[in-house]
């Protein structure tokens, strides 16, 4: 007999959950909570306490493939792997290094995210680096950056129960960060107000003080809205914004034309809601600001989180406990991937590839020249892929095919690349794609760091041997640089990896495997004896002074008309996570949702003569899916709610790609369709 | 026995006043066979939102009937068996009145009026007192009012 | 004092846990295992292992042992037990689903502490090897419990009705019982509660479970400990339990011969002697 359990993190989401693996004759038979984890203190949501059910399934990709004729066979490492390098080597011959892009991670481990990125830059010579960040959370980054000069999480998951006040926007909280609603949950239970903001009547807003339903796309209108009402009243931190703030005035222009009658015209708000909305968040000692996809995936993500940062600032909410900004990071490793360095501009810790300091050092430290101009971002890279500019894409347990937006365009770019390489532990519609797969290890097979939404470094470490021959991402990309004859590539443990990240990384200085054994680290943590960091920008902003900037509504690119007259709006469900490779081959999620289903308001369904789950036909100006009704009032009149997470329905089919300027991030959350019933076959 | 057909979303129809609920009726074919008989015993405007069902014997029901029944938008659940000491099985009806006893507990526990079920041993068959202890049943259901939360 | 105490229980466990295993009767010694400052549940085999064994995490324990002996057909291992799980390794044998043959109980004594934070009444097994029994005490709640049950019945729908409305249906509170070890669980069948619901359908998912756990809950409150939205599940299980015993006498996990008062013994419990023909 034998039983024992494996600490690790969670693979799903940014909460960043404690587990236990429990291995009985080497295989996964469970997971179960751990019980003082900070974050997840003895629970778990359904996810994880299925996240081992994925990991042994018989789809794992066992063996590398590549593409002969139309099909896709097996084949062994070092034919797969010499030919990638060949393929690599030629074309950034041919073509420069820049017709070359790479697609990191946000679920693989931060010493992989590295390592790529190492591999891009040193070994092909370019900065064409993205990952999916860019799709979910790249406004955070370019707007916090710009208004505090730091665009992570500014306080901590556990702080949230602190806090006296929580508006939580744009983030369907108890089903996609269930950790972090538990923790709502609790500061209300403490006697915090809580308040809801989202277009769609959630879960979460059933159990808030104040639930506020604006409409599709008007964030900025409700945020300015807000802080117009606050400056009237005087209710905003005088001192803090003299002290610690610049350019309040031109903001403060801005915001005078959002009156509450405004505000309402366009977005739907009432005014005396509005007012109460205003009055709790700032009239509370210690308010948070909590938010996800519902304010960054939009045309305009980065003047939401502009905006909420303006109101944060206004009202001295930013910098102490209980307090701040709190972007909830999706994927388990987004915030990681971010950290390393596996973006365009920036390599790690957030350190410019145009600024030549940091270029000197990384290259002195990686004996290599690398590339000083800003590469491009995944979005540009499908259409460069599609104009025939971009010859190559390597990528790395990312499944553009279901996640990004305008699903024909992107079948079109993949299809038109010379070479098309995927690593990733399960076949899906991108692998399907490539010329070359490389089977790779999940979470549970391999050791290392991943860093969740409140930028706290955790362990994943290895419960069972990799199944059939899938190597561990780091140790694939090592093997292509040895043939592709460069050094640096020579790690033998991911330890190493750390340390060499750790060198390079002023906010990760301090952190240690060993220090990670016993102690919770956040980042920045610049020194061995540094205890981490709970909260940022107390006392001063990363940048020195917040800056306020003045942000006037736009309306989304695509709104409803005559021809398609129903919003769009996409998301995602509790039971399920992301694109599914990992959730629809677990039995327990599969059990409780085997398929899609679009919400649709039940007076709409009524007009249109649809009862719930009678199949209807979705269309945009992009393409067409067939998906199940349910009617619900979540969704209110005129709006559909499709979830991206089922191929057979992908409701990228019909996004827009048209993105923000600034972060490049689709507006997934808005476009126009018209809904019919589907014509029955029978 | 057939599948249990449960309809999903009845409406609480009526006024206050007029409430008329909504009714999942279990009965054993020893004490009664036929359902039409037991459908009869209600006053019209319940018997037309009701369900009934026969059992083998009482033992057959199973507190997630009940549970079921409600959330599923019925208003009562109505247990007709033999009376104790006539059960066809000996003992089903004993067991059952046990395993009802206890359920009922854990609804009041749980906010839920137990005079929701409705816990009827009658010996064969009587018409007149079944039908009486029928219709008081669902006077007192008629005060207690819907099941389903009106907000 | 305290500190001494815990060293000897520490000590305690790991002689009596070496003197099994070298004797070569069981095939491990199911326990926890400090790493890291955390206590995990491991199965023993070997002796050098033993220097991470620790008494002090709290696990449910009696779930392991049951999938332990249902993996592996032959074979016997020691479990230090706490008194609840003696009282579920009690109820699981009730229902058959250990043969208690194979397993050899290590009564482990909680402290003053472990029985407070734990709502404990019972905080020892019947023969405690480890430690020192506390005795009787009672760590219940009861501030919690009478505001329960002196709510009115329509505060009481309103509490519980708001409450379970948090519920994201993430199974802890039935992942966490040792009792709930069904192969098909209720729960899990669309028949019974809709699939796919956040939060899910009520009153069908808890109030399933509440009469399922009726007669089987030992008071761990493992349950409400697992549960992420504060739902307090335990609370409303150990009502349910006080009205058993009140009405029927009835304690579970007390001896593995005392029947479940939903299992009327024919000819025994019941009057019943024949129907018609």
């Amino acid at each position: 007999m034998n039983y024992k359990t494996i600490q690790s993190t969670c693979p799903y989401c940014g909460c960043g959950c404690g587990i236990y693996l429990e291995v009985i004759d080497g295989h996964l038979v469970g997971t179960m909570p751990v019980l003082n984890h900070p974050i997840s203190k003895g629970s778990l949501c359904i996810k994880g306490w299925a996240a081992h059910e994925f990991v042994e399934s018989e789809d794992r990709l066992r063996r590398p493939l590549w593409k002969r004729g139309a099909n896709l066979e097996p084949t062994d490492w070092d034919s797969a792997l010499y030919s990638v390098a060949d393929r690599l080597t030629a074309i950034k011959q041919q073509y420069g290094p820049d017709s070359i892009g790479f697609l990191s991670s946000a679920k693989c481990t931060n010493e992989e995210n590295y390592v790529l990125m190492k591999f891009a830059r040193a070994v092909v010579g370019t900065n064409n680096i993205d990952h999916c960040a860019r799709l979910c959370h790249s406004p955070t980054v370019a707007g916090l950056a710009r208004a505090f000069g730091s665009g992570a999480m500014t306080n901590s998951v556990p702080e949230l129960e602190e806090a006296d006040c929580i508006l939580i926007t744009g983030s369907n909280t108890t089903e996609n960060h269930p950790m972090i609603a538990s923790r709502i949950v609790a500061a209300r239970d403490r006697g915090a107000y809580i308040i809801v903001i989202d277009p769609r009547r959630i879960h979460l807003a059933n159990h808030a003080d104040l639930f506020l339903q604006p409409r599709l796309g008007t964030d900025v209108a409700w945020i300015n809205g807000m802080m117009n009402i606050i400056i009237s009243e005087g209710w905003h931190d005088r001192d803090f914004i003299r002290d610690r703030t610049e350019n309040f005035a031109e903001m403060r222009q801005t915001v005078a034309s959002y009156t509450p009658e405004r505000v309402q015209e366009i977005s739907g708000i009432e005014p005396h809601l509005l007012r109460h909305a205003a009055a709790m968040y700032a009239s509370s000692a210690r308010s948070s600001l909590v938010y996800t996809m519902g304010i960054t995936e939009h045309t305009t993500g980065t003047d939401n989180v502009l905006s909420l940062a303006n109101l944060a600032m206004l009202c001295g909410q930013v910098g102490k406990p209980g307090s701040g900004i709190n972007p909830l990071r999706g994927q388990n490793n987004v915030q990681g991937a971010c950290d390393m360095g596996a973006l365009p501009d920036v390599l790690t810790g957030y350190q410019r590839v145009d600024d030549p300091e940091t270029i000197s050092k990384f290259a002195r430290a990686w004996g290599a020249n690398l590339p000083r101009e800003p590469g491009i971002t995944v979005t540009d890279m499908i259409d460069a892929a599609a104009d025939g500019e971009l010859k190559a894409l390597y990528i790395m347990g990312e499944n553009p095919m279901l996640s990004d937006p305008d699903i024909n365009h992107v079948k079109e770019a993949l299809s038109n690349l010379e070479l098309l390489v995927v690593q990733d532990i399960f076949m899906n519609q991108t692998t399907e794609l490539a010329h070359v797969v490389f089977p790779a290890q999940s979470y549970a097979e391999k050791a290392g760091t991943v860093t969740s939404t409140d930028r706290r470094v955790q362990r994943v470490r290895k419960a069972i041997e990799g199944v059939g021959e899938a190597l561990t991402d780091w140790e694939i990309f090592s093997r292509l640089a040895k043939i592709m004859g460069a050094k640096g590539f020579s790690y033998e443990t991911p330890i190493e990896i750390f340390e060499e990240i750790r060198s390079l990384t002023p906010s990760y200085a301090g952190i240690t495997y060993f220090r990670l054994d016993s102690e919770e680290l956040q980042w920045p943590c610049p020194t061995e004896d540094h205890p981490g960091t709970r909260y940022l920008h107390e006392g001063e902003f990363t940048r020195g002074k917040g800056a306020f900037t003045a942000v006037e509504w736009k309306p989304p690119v695509e709104v409803a008309d005559e021809d398609y007259p129903f919003f769009l709006t996409t998301g995602r469900v509790h039971f399920h996570y992301h694109t599914g490779t990992m959730t629809r081959r677990s039995p327990t999620l599969n059990r409780e949702m085997a398929g899609a289903a679009a919400d649709i308001n039940p007076t709409d369904a009524t007009d249109l003569g649809i009862k719930d789950s009678d199949m209807m036909t979705v269309s945009s100006r992009r393409g067409e899916v067939k998906i199940r009704a349910r009617l619900t009032d979540s969704v209110p009149k005129g709006t559909i709610f499709i979830p991206f997470n089922f191929r057979e329905s992908a409701a990228n089919m019909l996004t827009i790609s048209a993105r923000d300027p600034i972060a490049k991030i689709p507006e997934f959350k808005v476009c126009a369709v018209k809904v019919e019933k589907a014509v029955s076959r029978r | 026995m057939s599948a249990l057909e449960i309809s999903d979303g009845i409406q609480a129809a009526g006024t206050e006043s007029a409430f008329a609920p909504a009714i999942a009726v279990f009965h054993c074919r020893w004490c009664e066979p036929d359902s039409q008989k037991v459908l009869v015993m209600m006053p019209p405007d319940v018997a037309e939102r009701s369900i009934i069902r026969r059992l083998n014997c009482s033992a057959r029901m199973e507190a997630e009937f009940a549970i079921k029944a409600l959330g599923a938008g019925f208003d009562g659940v109505v247990v007709i068996g033999c009376e104790m000491g006539e059960c066809h099985y000996r003992v089903g009806n004993e067991q059952a009145a046990r395993r009802l006893s206890v359920l009922a507990g854990i609804l009041a526990l749980a906010g839920i009026y137990p005079q929701r079920l409705g816990l009827f041993w009658e010996s064969a068959f009587d018409e007149v007192t079944t039908r009486r202890s029928i219709e008081e049943y669902v006077e007192a259901l008629r005060d207690i009012g819907p099941f389903k939360d009106p907000h | 004092m305290q500190e001494e105490v815990e060293d000897t229980r520490e000590q305690q466990a790991r002689r009596i846990a070496r003197e099994l295993i070298a004797s070569g009767g069981m095939d491990g010694i199911l326990g926890l295992l400090e790493i890291r400052d955390h206590q995990v549940p491991h199965l023993f085999t070997e002796v050098d292992e033993l220097e991470g064994l620790d008494v002090s995490g709290r696990y449910p324990i009696a779930a392991i042992a049951e999938r332990l002996l249902r993996k592996f057909e032959t074979g016997r291992i020691g479990v230090i037990a706490r008194g609840c799980d003696e009282r579920h390794l009690i109820e699981l044998e009730k229902k058959k689903s250990v043969d208690m043959s194979r397993l050899k109980l290590i009564g482990l004594a909680c402290t003053i502490e472990e029985a407070r934070e734990c709502h404990c009444v019972r905080p020892y097994p019947r023969e405690v090897q480890i430690g020192r029994s506390v005795g009787n005490v009672d760590y219940l709640d009861h501030e919690a419990l009478s505001k329960l049950i002196n709510m009115d019945i329509a505060e009481r729908r309103r509490f519980w009705t708001d409450i379970f409305d948090r519920c994201i249906k993430c199974y802890g509170c039935r992942n966490v019982c040792p009792l709930c070890n069904c192969e098909d669980c209720r729960l899990e069948e669309a028949r019974w509660v809709r699939v796919g619901e956040i939060p899910p359908e009520y009153p069908s998912f808890h109030l399933i479970r509440a009469f399922h756990m009726a007669d089987k809950c030992v008071g761990c409150f493992a349950c409400e400990r697992a549960c992420p939205m504060g739902i307090p599940v335990g609370k409303l299980h150990q009502l349910i339990k006080e009205d058993l015993k009140s009405v029927y006498g009835y304690q579970a996990g007390r001896d593995v011969e005392e029947k479940s008062p939903l299992l009327l013994a024919p000819g025994v419990e019941t009057k019943g002697k024949g129907g018609r023909g």
